[in-house]
């Protein structure tokens, strides 16, 4: 075991925190390649939901956040394999972008994550800075040099990530029974 | 060589695998064969999969026993020998019943009704290093495993390592780490870990350094605990601990 140490160890409270640090893992397009490796093609599809889908969704005991999805469909020649969403979850200070894979049959097929960003608190609360990371997962990623945390306290974002499966679940479900997977 | 990594949603935190291979695809599969590695240990450990060796021990009635699978088996024995070495402070058992469970011959017996178990200060860091092994038989030149502050690398180069501030949000970065694992965990009012037997307003941070994650994830509950009694225990494990008293206020 080699360890150095700051010298600052022995008192962390005095040590100014670092600057914003970000991590990204992969693009959506690259998460639905990986879920869906024998796919050909896939197709994104934006989706608005209307009241009655909402009601639908809500119906099943399942917030849906937002009426705005875009769905990333998978398909090998004519037939539909399944489809991805991408979304994003806010944590203690941290916001999770991940991605969610389901298959035809509507079983979870896979389960990603996209980027993974750590902030202060009062970064956390300002919509300028969740803002700059929307959509970031599907664009350009920004390098941030190639840190690894050790991170303590993930455990909070992750029952978010699991609340967000499942709204994702459901919302693909709405999707097929509204006509729109194929 | 580049760097490969991905993140997915285990053992009730973010687990992300990282590491460097002569070859891309042998890394990606590498990165692949551990998830799939993680999926089966969680299954066999965790008190929240039906299936698990936890869950039917949770499940048996006092005076019955199970068999269990090595990977049970290898964490409840230094589960054991924790608990022995601290009096009793090391507790796998929520308070449900410290002394309710009895290992022997790779049978877990239950003593005690109503003792039920769960590895969530113990398991994490036993996966850690099993994915670590399996990256190394892989052929991976570097690998690095962080499951949400339960941290192990290996190879050459050292790993920048980072404390989140638990109250304001940030990191700061306390150091490096190369060929060795690192905890943190964090107690406080807000905090969703939870630690049998702490003295109520706990408000700690603590960091275990040692040569494997399982120890260094199970050592550190017991220097959250207070660490009278404990240096001999860290000293002889090769390990190093820090504790960082929180005062909200500042």
């Amino acid at each position: 075991m080699r360890l150095a140490l700051t010298t600052a160890i022995c008192s962390v409270a005095a040590m100014a925190p670092s600057g914003a640090f970000a991590v990204d893992y992969m693009t959506a397009e690259a998460a639905a390649k990986l879920m869906f490796a024998e796919a050909d093609r896939f197709e994104l599809q934006d989706w608005l939901l209307d009241a009655a889908q909402l009601q639908a969704i809500a119906a099943l005991g399942v917030k849906p956040r937002s009426a705005r999805w875009q769905l990333r469909l998978a398909y090998k020649g004519k037939e539909l394999l399944g489809v991805l969403v991408a979304d994003e979850v806010l944590g203690k200070f941290e916001l999770i972008s991940y991605a969610v894979g389901v298959g035809a049959d509507g079983r979870l097929r896979g389960l990603e994550i996209l980027a993974y960003r750590e902030s202060h608190g009062h970064e956390i609360r300002s919509a300028a800075w969740r803002k700059q990371f929307v959509g970031k997962a599907q664009g350009a990623p920004i390098k941030l040099g190639e840190d690894i945390a050790n991170i303590s306290g993930a455990t909070l974002s992750c029952s978010h990530v699991t609340d967000g499966v499942k709204r994702i679940v459901t919302v693909v479900e709405q999707a097929r029974r509204s006509g729109r997977l194929g | 060589m580049q760097l490969q990594r991905r993140a997915q949603p285990w053992l009730g935190t973010l687990l992300e695998i990282s590491l460097r291979h002569a070859d891309a695809a042998a890394g990606a599969a590498a990165l692949q064969a551990g998830f799939a590695l993680v999926a089966r240990l969680q299954g066999e450990l965790s008190r929240f999969e039906p299936d698990s060796d936890i869950a039917r021990f949770n499940a048996l009635p006092p005076g019955q026993d199970l068999t269990l699978r090595p990977a049970a088996q290898h964490v409840l024995a230094v589960a054991a020998w924790l608990r022995n070495r601290s009096g009793g402070a090391f507790d796998i058992s929520q308070g449900s019943g410290c002394r309710g469970w009895t290992l022997a011959r790779g049978r877990l017996c239950k003593t005690e009704a109503g003792t039920h178990l769960d590895l969530g200060g113990i398991a994490k860091g036993y996966v850690v290093d099993r994915l670590i092994a399996q990256l190394r038989r892989a052929g991976c030149a570097w690998g690095a495993v962080n499951a949400g502050g339960d941290l192990r690398v290996f190879g050459p180069l050292p790993l920048p390592l980072y404390l989140r501030d638990e109250h304001h949000g940030g990191l700061r970065e306390i150091g490096s780490l190369a060929d060795g694992a690192f905890a943190s965990s964090y107690y406080g009012p807000d905090s969703r870990s939870r630690l049998t037997g702490a003295a109520p307003g706990l408000d700690v941070q603590v960091a275990v350094a040692a040569p494997s994650a399982l120890w260094a994830d199970a050592l550190c509950k017991l220097v959250a605990l207070g660490l009278e009694g404990q240096s001999a225990l860290l000293d002889r494990l090769r390990a190093l601990a820090w504790t960082w008293h929180v005062d909200p206020a500042v």
